[in-house]
């Protein structure tokens, strides 16, 4: 390493990002501790790593997190993979069903008892759809949803998909959709993630990235925030 | 790290089950582990792939390939580096495949791209107007991607020398004068625009 350093002191100033994040061997850490010791200016040094840590955190937690779709693509791929691995899963499923309606089950009777449990959760998860609907205005925990303006009203504008924070309250929802002229237009769609409308015109770009930003830094209420098409 | 969750509706986490175990699971077909698997890490490697390839449907679309990797080759994982470690080498592979199929020279300084475009054509003015933090951000999204990464991966992703090298799949001194430059090319932008941090 010294070959491509200026002097011998940068060999010890290069590992000082990792001594301050506790992430050295031993011996390496011991040679910095001593280097710090003996020039007490390195102390200014490891003040702007620390620096230089905070932003590094800080503009990576600023960007979000996935869409909720993202889980769903990635399961409907796995199951899309090659036969040896889905049987092999299969083969678990149809000894777990077989446990539970007894070891002389036939596969037919626990492919039954598999569709049964499906339908079951289709269900339930149709109902949980329903009981968010049912609310007074119709949205999720009551939030207003675009209504009566019929499909074209819906088709026209500016959007963009939304997953609320799981903490934010309904009137916080209310209360930012209003300030921001939004209206939810669809869903809940796979991973609980709404389309909202922010224009009834195309806006530009510019704007659109403007009311991203606004809703980003309402982290407290949104949980992730991405252009719809 | 990489074990905080951080939506109540993703899949629940196994907090129990350590990585190498959750892989092994993967190994033998259990989808279950698999979402498990994602649920633990899925928004670090995003955050990841977001800030190699400044587009957040692309970092969503290339995690999904790393996750699908992780999948079909956890039968072959040796335990020979931490699990987090073996899946960002995968994604930092893809992520460069993926810039350099967008035609982007992914490794040159002041790569910019559209989404940190500069408002004000004059650093200097811009940043004198702004709090030294934000500067300081704003010159690290100004460094290139390579400097960007490894400075990502050591203060964000706390990866030691051993783990980045395996990561970029570059050897331990190269991580360690990657990463001394990129603090000074830090430096330089900082100055270059009124900030002169005292180093180097």
């Amino acid at each position: 390493m010294s070959d491509r350093f200026n002097n011998p002191n940068e060999d010890i100033e290069a590992l000082m990002p990792w001594y301050e994040k506790g992430t050295l061997p031993d011996r390496d850490a011991k040679a910095v501790a001593n280097y710090v010791e003996n020039h007490p200016e390195s102390e200014r040094f490891l003040e702007l790593i620390r620096e230089e840590v905070t932003e590094t955190i800080e503009a990576n937690e600023s960007l979000g997190v996935p869409s909720g779709a993202a889980l769903n693509r990635l399961m409907d791929a796995i199951a899309a993979e090659p036969n040896a691995r889905r049987a092999a899963v299969r083969e678990r499923a149809s000894g777990f069903l077989a446990g539970l309606f007894g070891q002389g089950a036939s596969p037919w009777l626990a492919m039954g008892a598999a569709a049964a449990c499906l339908v079951i959760l289709v269900q339930a998860a149709a109902l949980g759809v329903l009981m968010m609907r049912s609310g007074p205005t119709g949205g999720p925990s009551g939030i207003d949803l675009a209504s009566g303006d019929g499909p074209r009203a819906v088709q026209a504008g500016s959007f963009v998909l939304v997953r609320f924070a799981p903490t934010a309250t309904a009137s916080d929802i209310s209360e930012l959709l209003r300030s921001l002229n939004a209206v939810i237009v669809d869903g809940p769609k796979p991973g609980g993630v709404y389309r909202v409308k922010v224009s009834t015109q195309t806006i530009t770009s510019d704007r659109l990235d403007e009311i991203l930003k606004q809703m980003r830094a309402r982290s407290d209420i949104i949980a992730f925030v991405s252009v719809s098409g | 790290m990489f074990g905080r969750h951080e939506n109540s509706k993703d899949p629940p986490v196994m907090s129990g089950a350590p990585d190498e175990d959750l892989i092994k699971r993967i190994a033998r077909g259990d989808s279950l582990a698999m979402k498990s698997f994602y649920a633990r890490h899925h928004v670090r490697l995003y955050r990841f792939l977001v800030r190699m390839t400044r587009r957040e449907a692309t970092a969503e679309e290339l995690m999904n390939e790393v996750f699908l990797e992780v999948w079909r080759k956890a039968g072959g994982y040796e335990g020979r580096s931490a699990v987090t470690t073996w899946m960002l080498s995968i994604a930092h592979h893809k992520a460069i495949s993926a810039l350099r199929k967008r035609g982007e020279e992914a490794l040159d300084e002041d790569d910019n791209g559209s989404e940190m475009a500069d408002e004000d054509d004059d650093p200097e003015v811009a940043l004198q107007k702004q709090h030294k933090s934000k500067a300081l951000r704003t010159c690290m999204e100004k460094l290139s991607t390579e400097h960007r990464t490894i400075i990502d991966l050591v203060y964000y992703h706390d990866k030691s020398v051993a783990e980045a090298s395996e990561v970029l799949g570059i050897p331990e001194n190269t991580v360690k004068t990657r990463m001394f430059y990129a603090r000074k090319r830090l430096a330089e932008l900082m100055r270059e625009a009124g900030l002169d941090r005292g180093w180097p």
